[in-house]
């Protein structure tokens, strides 16, 4: 790989132990992937998960705080374990609370999100970055036009250094169409977007999967959901929406040379996806998760609308998971006060499976979220319903699931 | 005795005894890190523990936070002693620069098909090479 001087300064020391460990991750990912330089990059996103870091990840940032390291381009963090407003409670908590502080006195901003779109921190079309979180790679490339690829440790060594191995969603024919997909279900509610995110993840493998035919214009909110679905289940960092993400004005635009036979989407297909998610062994419900990624604000005026002035059954953990900046602008707005009057525990920074506070194992969980509802199942062995946002609300207020499974059109 | 070159990507020599999978590894929430044991059910190696081991496998899978879980067994003396990929991704290789493992990939034949689990390996992270038996 081709070094500048300044940059062969970083990897043999003389720029100090931090922009060296740096420069090390860098080129060795640039090597596997026979990148021939490092680009510079205008933002990252850091992923500083307590329960993924541990001890040794803590010693690592408090190391490269002590040895002068600093975050050189805007950083934005992902989603805590913890909720700030709380007190740690433990010595996982205490960890955590260190790593952010870590983070910030490297100059990170402490936004705390999975979703870091709904608070205004988003890349210009073409730009490169490096963000982690597996659910920003598909906002970040499909959605917004930017350029990442799905970064772990390497968006620190990005932060640190401004610079990125120019490899995979960097290169121009690394984004083009690998395989075509025409919806003819009707694709309209959030969970549904959630079980296309899913059923097109598994399917394509490796092939960037282009979108055709959906009946309807995606909202933030659903893109959100089916870029974080989809790669939940794959290594995909990109997919493209014919005529609703930017490089995809049409279907040739993305196969330049000619696109293939459209593997056709149907009802029974996400139905399928459908069954293979609801795990829930009874009707009862214990668990409500909503916000995964964190809620927008449309998404908790939306609960509120809902509940009208029912309130949630006692033995019911109700949750709406949210960042910081959008908690606040739902206090402002009178949203936040209607859900907590309704028994709805609002969570700022982190959720109920990103949190040292883990679920009752056996719990039954109702979500409108794949990504919660594998995660919540992987690491807590709960149950699952599956439905809508308005099915979600019903369960809370009584208790057990209703359904139906999802509203169709 | 067998020699085989690929790309070194992380250096430093090490030796210990193969534990062999066509199939990816995920060392965040696939790897118990206070055992080394693989845990991801129905995983070719579920049961067997990485620590000292040379893993041979095809390459990372799962979430991007198992570089930090290299990290975590290497702080529990339960990482392998080396890795060879197929292709190494972003996840093991900035994971072995931080954690100190010589990891090689791309060698000249599929080393999860020329090596048997059990076989004493010896890995050249700064050469590129691995010396089997």
């Amino acid at each position: 790989m081709k070094l500048s001087p300044e940059q062969a300064a970083m990897l043999d020391g003389r720029r100090g132990w931090p922009q060296q460990i740096a420069l090390e991750m860098l080129v060795a990912v640039g090597k596997a992937h026979d990148a021939p330089d490092l680009i510079p990059i205008r933002s990252a996103h850091v992923v500083i998960d307590g329960l993924a870091l541990g001890a040794p990840g803590l010693a690592f940032l408090e190391r490269l705080v002590a040895e002068g390291g600093r975050f050189v381009v805007p950083t934005s963090l992902n989603a805590l374990a913890i909720d700030r407003r709380r007190a740690p409670a433990d010595d996982g908590e205490r960890q955590q609370r260190r790593m952010l502080e870590a983070c910030e006195k490297m100059g990170a901003l402490a936004s705390c999100s999975c979703n870091p779109f709904i608070q205004g921190i988003v890349p210009a079309f073409g730009e490169a970055v490096a963000w982690s979180e597996s659910a920003t790679a598909p906002y970040v490339n499909a959605v917004v036009g930017a350029r990442t690829n799905r970064e772990g440790a390497t968006a620190i060594a990005a932060a640190l250094t401004g610079l990125t191995p120019r490899y995979g969603m960097h290169l121009d024919h690394e984004r083009r169409g690998g395989v075509l997909y025409e919806v003819t279900a009707p694709v309209t509610s959030l969970d549904r977007f959630n079980l296309l995110g899913t059923l097109i993840g598994r399917r394509a493998g490796d092939r960037i999967p282009v979108i055709a035919g959906l009946d309807r214009r995606p909202s933030l909110e659903n893109l959100v959901g089916f870029g974080a679905a989809m790669a939940v289940v794959s290594a995909l960092p990109m997919y493209h929406m014919v005529g609703v993400t930017p490089e995809a004005p049409t279907v040739a635009a993305v196969f330049p040379g000619g696109a293939p036979a459209a593997e056709i989407i149907d009802d029974a297909a996400l139905a399928a996806e459908y069954r293979r998610t609801a795990s829930a062994t009874s009707r009862r419900v214990d668990v409500v998760s909503l916000g995964c990624p964190h809620a927008s604000l449309a998404q908790m005026e939306e609960v509120a609308g809902l509940l009208g002035d029912r309130r949630v059954v006692d033995r019911v953990r109700f949750y709406v998971h949210t960042n910081a900046t959008t908690l606040a602008a739902a206090d402002a707005a009178g949203v936040l006060a209607r859900l907590e009057a309704a028994g709805i525990r609002v969570t700022a920074d982190n959720c109920a499976v990103l949190s040292y506070d883990k679920l009752p194992r056996a719990a039954q969980l109702a979500t409108n979220s794949a990504k919660m509802a594998l995660f919540a199942t992987a690491l807590s062995g709960v149950g699952i319903h599956y439905g809508d946002v308005a099915a979600c609300v019903e369960a809370g207020l009584a208790g057990y699931w209703e359904g139906p499974w999802s509203s169709p059109g | 005795m067998r020699v085989f070159t690929g790309i070194g990507l992380v250096g430093g020599i090490a030796e210990g005894s193969a534990l062999v999978t066509s199939d990816g590894i995920a060392f965040n929430l696939g790897v118990d890190e206070r055992t080394g044991i693989v845990i991801e059910p129905g995983h070719p190696l579920a049961g067997q523990s990485v620590a000292g081991r040379v893993v041979v496998c095809r390459s990372g899978k799962g979430s991007s936070a198992g570089s930090f879980s290299l990290l975590q067994l290497a702080d529990n003396r339960l990482a392998p002693a080396a890795i060879v990929n197929i292709q190494a991704d972003a996840v093991i290789t900035a994971g072995a620069v931080l954690a100190r493992i010589p990891l090689v990939h791309r060698l000249d034949i599929d080393p999860t098909a020329a090596i048997r689990s059990g076989e004493r390996v010896r890995v050249d992270g700064d050469a590129g090479t691995v010396t089997v038996g």
